[in-house]
């Protein structure tokens, strides 16, 4: 296994986050962007664990994961790995020092509370991303769907425990589920890759499928949180 | 039940892994591999056997999950598991001299803060098995895998309490010489030796070559036994095969014998050929333990941060409520960001460890410095001084401190010795012995002597070693007691030098009731250090108070080429009032501006010391309510206004808020000082709901609201219903704001409201959160759905005014 080495976090990302879309921030929040973006790079650190599993379809016709206990409930998981032959599933974090700094950052300083955090997530978002790239590259070949979060669509979030146990992610990268599927520490991701050998179609992907979408203020505005 | 001795043994063997055999048998996926004790005790029997004829001689019973979380929806009780798998293991060792460990790892959940899961239900959950293990035999308890020293403490003591077991501990630490959560090696062999565990160690994470440096750390810090007992190198996420063979294992293995390991095993990855190897080893290895005497150094720690006593290190003083008026107030309410706030600034000014006293007639004591201590520890990593005269408030902090702190403080009094220092030798304190006796403090230096020989005879008689003793020969003051000055400092060179203990001091005291106090106290403090003063106990936000404990330890050469003294001071000029630290650098552009700036320009460009500096001068002309209701206000609605129509985004509402939260403090400070009742426009309880842990939101809406002149009861994340119904009943608050993240929490959202209707309380509800609709508000029967922060406060105003 390799170690993750962090990229400068993508700010534009994190404005969006805050809602700033295409606006300019005024140069005290950038600067402000900047002191978090450095105190956050000190707390990061970034841990992930994966398993590759082969697919195959299970009486019921439905694909599954072989020699796994984790099932892919729901028509949204199951039509994003329509074409592939493996799955791998995915878990990453940065760390409860991550959680901690947010914490004391709330406390002395909410504004910048509020930029750290989106940072984080941007973050997290960017390590998954590096080690996407590492694997595209050692397993020459192969083609990947876009990562499928648990929760997301009609994968019930309750599945949350099930990934984390098949990838032993407690004892490997310290990741943790409480009793209502929220992952421990905050700023984690867990997600199913689909694999395939030949090129793959683009999937759906946006706000149709989103449980979010009733409450979500950037649709409000017209905007969205992809590309 | 015998104890077994390891210190007179000269090694001993565990067992290999479980898991890795289990997978080769053919275990199903999915199955809890604790459940085969009952199904498939001929496998589990099977691998025991083949360890125990191996050569090991500690086998772990296979109860490692067999905890009421992890076997939530498992068709067999925790006792079940347990008593199977101790059954199994007991008969795999009959004939044979071998013992059954009760094997524990953790619970599966994280502890608070990070996690949800407190402190109190950790110890429940390890309760139920240590009490299942031990009735059903089992030889010794082994807690291992861990990486959370608090849930290891709450696992210790809960075996402590409830069994005579041996206690054996190990952690899983990765290359960097830390676990997943930070702990250090130091920090949990300081903690749990102090708390009496038999042996410790680490397990799993790594291979035996990786973990050198570790063993290295354990053998400065601890005179225990230590364990090792790593995994077959690491595992190939393809194939799940570990790539170290049982010859690689045992070289690196005996290595790590000959550095003083004494307890050895395997772990994932691990076979009975690792141990059968193994065994060969130690037996024809006819090595004599080499392991020299570890004497370990006085020290106290965090979970992560270890503070050596070998210069001066500064205690904050700070979170103490004596003489200050708004300390109390927030303690009355419970505010525990004003105490934070407090932790954080000694912090910045260099304080290394901090004292913690929240002691006010008319408030829970204990309740409150057990949510002080755990608030405290989730955001700083600086050790804490426990101060209370109350031994049960003592008690009941040092359950949940995350580390090795200092108990502040037992005396010479026959009574303070009995109730204190036990708690000190369970618990594995550090203690603050003042030289005060039944009969006040002695005016000359030999009496203190005398009581501080009597504290430290009585601390030895218990077991408590003479390094955990910090003496405090108390200061008194200078301008009633002139001569005393001299005397305490004598006393102090004295129990440095000839008894040999740390020494404390509060300085401040010295310079009460006369003028300049800053001088005499730095003077003073510079004289007791000279005199060999360990810990001075004093406010580090006071510049020279901090610089003279820093130039002091550069001129003594402990600031090593003066790095540390560089740091502190390189971008700073010194200033002779308090700095105030945490302060944003604010933008230079606007600084001009500065002269015809108003109170609403302030809180519109985000200019929180300016801000502060306007409310101020404002106060001395203007009454506090019209300051807020014609500046403030308006101009927190105009920020508002620029927010909703996507002129200004969430980070400069935010920013202006703080501003109008820096001018509130500065009107609450000056109504504190003219005595004049303080500013509110009434009660709001907020909380995340139970089993949520996202409050980033809430606490958004908690800043707003608060500078609208609004008094918060904050009852933070993951909250109990009935918790939020006692609030609003107490506080009297007329809204309450509930908030959720998760779709699986809005039903707790719901029971929450369902509740607060059931009690009929005279309050409306306004809900919010990421995944909440409009629609869903009502149909939970909340009386508001709040988008965002802005929109809570307009609710606010609605219903409260």
């Amino acid at each position: 296994m390799w170690e993750i080495q962090m990229n400068p976090l993508n700010q534009k990302e994190a404005l969006r986050y805050l809602g700033y879309g295409q606006n300019p921030p005024p140069e005290n929040i950038m600067e402000m962007m900047r002191q978090c973006e450095q105190e956050l790079m000190s707390a990061i650190q970034p841990r992930f664990v994966y398993k590759i599993f082969d697919l195959e379809k299970n009486h019921q016709n439905q694909t599954a994961l072989v020699n796994c206990a984790l099932s892919l409930e729901g028509d949204s998981i199951q039509n994003h790995l329509q074409d592939c032959t493996k799955a791998m599933v995915l878990c990453a974090t940065i760390s409860s020092q991550v959680d901690r700094l947010l914490r004391q950052t709330e406390i002395r300083d909410m504004t910048k509370a509020v930029i750290m955090d989106a940072l984080a997530s941007v973050a997290v978002e960017q390590v998954c991303d590096t080690i996407e790239e590492k694997l595209a590259q050692e397993m020459k070949g192969w083609y990947f769907t876009w990562r499928f979060g648990v929760g997301y669509g009609d994968f019930p979030l309750a599945l949350q425990k099930q990934v984390v146990a098949v990838t032993d992610a407690a004892k490997r990268i310290g990741l943790h589920v409480n009793e209502s599927y929220i992952l421990t520490p905050r700023k984690s991701i867990t997600c199913v890759i689909g694999m395939s050998q030949e090129m793959l179609g683009k999937k759906i992907r946006g706000c149709a499928v989103c449980n979010l979408k009733d409450s979500c203020g950037l649709r409000a505005k017209g905007s969205r949180c992809h590309w | 039940m015998s104890k077994i001795n390891v210190k007179e043994m000269k090694y001993m063997l565990l067992d290999g892994g479980m898991g890795t055999m289990l997978q080769s048998m053919g275990m199903e996926m999915g199955t809890i591999p604790e459940t085969l004790g009952i199904t498939k005790p001929e496998w589990i029997l099977d691998i025991h056997r083949q360890y125990v004829k191996a050569g090991a001689q500690v086998i772990y019973a296979n109860t490692f999950s067999a905890n009421r979380y992890k076997l939530e929806h498992c068709e067999y009780s925790v006792c079940e598991i347990i008593q199977a798998a101790v059954r199994n293991a007991k008969k795999a060792c009959e004939g044979t001299d071998c013992l059954v460990a009760l094997d524990i790892g953790p619970i599966g959940q994280l502890l608070e803060p990070t996690g949800s899961l407190s402190f109190e239900e950790a110890y429940d959950i390890f309760k139920e098995e240590l009490t299942a293990g031990a009735k059903a035999g089992a030889d010794l308890v082994v807690f291992e895998t861990m990486t959370d020293l608090l849930e290891m403490k709450a696992a210790v003591l809960a075996a402590k309490e409830n069994t005579d077991l041996p206690i054996f501990c190990t952690m899983t630490f990765e290359e960097n010489g830390r676990t997943f959560t930070g702990c250090s090696v130091s920090a949990m062999a300081l903690t749990l030796e102090g708390l009496g565990v038999d042996a410790l160690g680490l397990n799993c994470s790594l291979g035996p070559k990786q973990v050198r440096g570790i063993v290295e750390e354990f053998l400065k810090w601890t005179t225990l036994p230590i364990i090792v007992k790593p995994n077959a190198g690491l595992p190939d996420p393809v194939t799940n095969k570990y790539d170290v063979s049982p010859e690689e294992f045992c070289t690196a293995m005996e290595e790590l014998a000959h550095m003083g390991v004494q307890i050895f095993g395997g772990c994932c990855g691990t076979t009975p050929e690792f141990i059968r190897q193994l065994s060969h080893m130690l037996r024809n290895q006819d090595f004599v333990i080499k392991r020299k005497e570890t004497i370990v150094p006085a020290a106290v720690c965090t979970y992560a941060n270890t503070v050596c006593i070998n210069q001066p290190r500064i205690i904050g003083e700070r979170i103490n409520p004596t003489g200050k008026k708004l300390f109390k107030e927030a303690l009355k309410n419970k505010d525990m960001d004003y105490i934070l706030n407090q932790a954080i600034e000694q912090v910045h000014g260099g304080a290394e460890i901090l004292d913690v006293n929240v002691g006010l007639p008319g408030i829970n004591e204990k309740e409150m410095m057990v949510a002080a201590v755990k608030a405290i520890q989730g955001i700083v990593d600086v050790p804490l001084q426990l101060d209370s005269t109350i031994p049960e408030v003592l008690e009941a902090a040092l359950r949940v401190y995350n580390g090795k702190p200092i108990v502040n403080s037992v005396n010479g009094e026959e009574k303070s010795m009995e109730a204190v220092l036990p708690l000190v030798k369970k618990y594995g304190a550090a203690v603050v012995g003042l030289t005060i006796d039944e009969e006040g403090i002695p005016p000359k230096a030999k009496g203190r002597i005398k009581i501080a020989k009597k504290i430290l005879n009585r601390a030895l008689a218990m077991g408590i070693p003479k390094e955990n003793v910090y003496i405090d020969c108390l200061t008194l003051t200078a301008s009633a007691q002139q001569e005393g000055v001299m005397e305490t400092l004598e006393a102090l060179k004295y129990v440095k030098e000839e008894l040999g203990l740390k020494t404390v001091l509060g300085v401040s005291n010295i310079s009460f009731g006369l003028p300049n106090r800053e001088s005499i106290n730095h003077t003073f403090l510079t004289m007791a250090m000279m005199n060999g003063l360990d810990l001075p106990i004093m406010n580090p936000n006071i510049a020279s108070m901090a610089s003279s404990v820093r130039a002091f330890r550069l001129l003594k050469g402990y600031d090593v080429n003066s790095a540390e003294y560089i740091q502190a001071y390189k971008d700073v000029q010194i200033k002779t009032a308090a700095i105030a630290t945490g302060v944003q650098k604010e933008p230079s552009v606007q600084r001009g501006q500065i002269e015809q700036l108003d109170l609403m320009g302030a809180v519109e460009h985000g200019l929180k010391t300016e801000g502060a500096k306007i409310t101020r001068e404002l106060l001395k002309s203007k009454d506090a309510m019209e300051i807020i209701n014609h500046m403030l206000i308006p101009a927190l609605d105009k920020a508002g206004a620029q927010f909703e129509t996507g002129k200004i985004f969430l980070p400069q509402l935010i920013l202006s808020a703080g501003v109008a939260q820096a001018a509130f403090e500065e009107i609450k400070k000056h109504m504190s000082h003219t005595n004049q009742a303080p500013v509110s426009k009434g009660k709001i309880v907020l909380a995340t709901v139970k089993g949520d842990i996202h409050d980033i939101g809430k606490n958004i809406v908690k800043v707003l609201l608060e500078n609208y002149g609004y008094t918060v009861i904050d009852l933070g994340k993951d909250v109990e219903y009935q918790a939020v119904v006692d609030a609003v009943t107490e506080h009297q608050a007329k809204l309450v704001g509930l908030s959720a993240l998760m779709t699986t929490t809005l039903v707790s959202m719901e029971k929450t409201i369902a509740l607060i209707h059931e009690n009929k309380l005279d309050c409306k509800i306004v809900v919010g959160g990421a995944v909440l609709t409009p629609e869903y508000a009502k149909q939970i029967h909340a009386d508001f759905y709040a988008k965002d922060a802005k929109e809570t406060v307009d609710i606010a105003k609605q219903i409260i005014g």
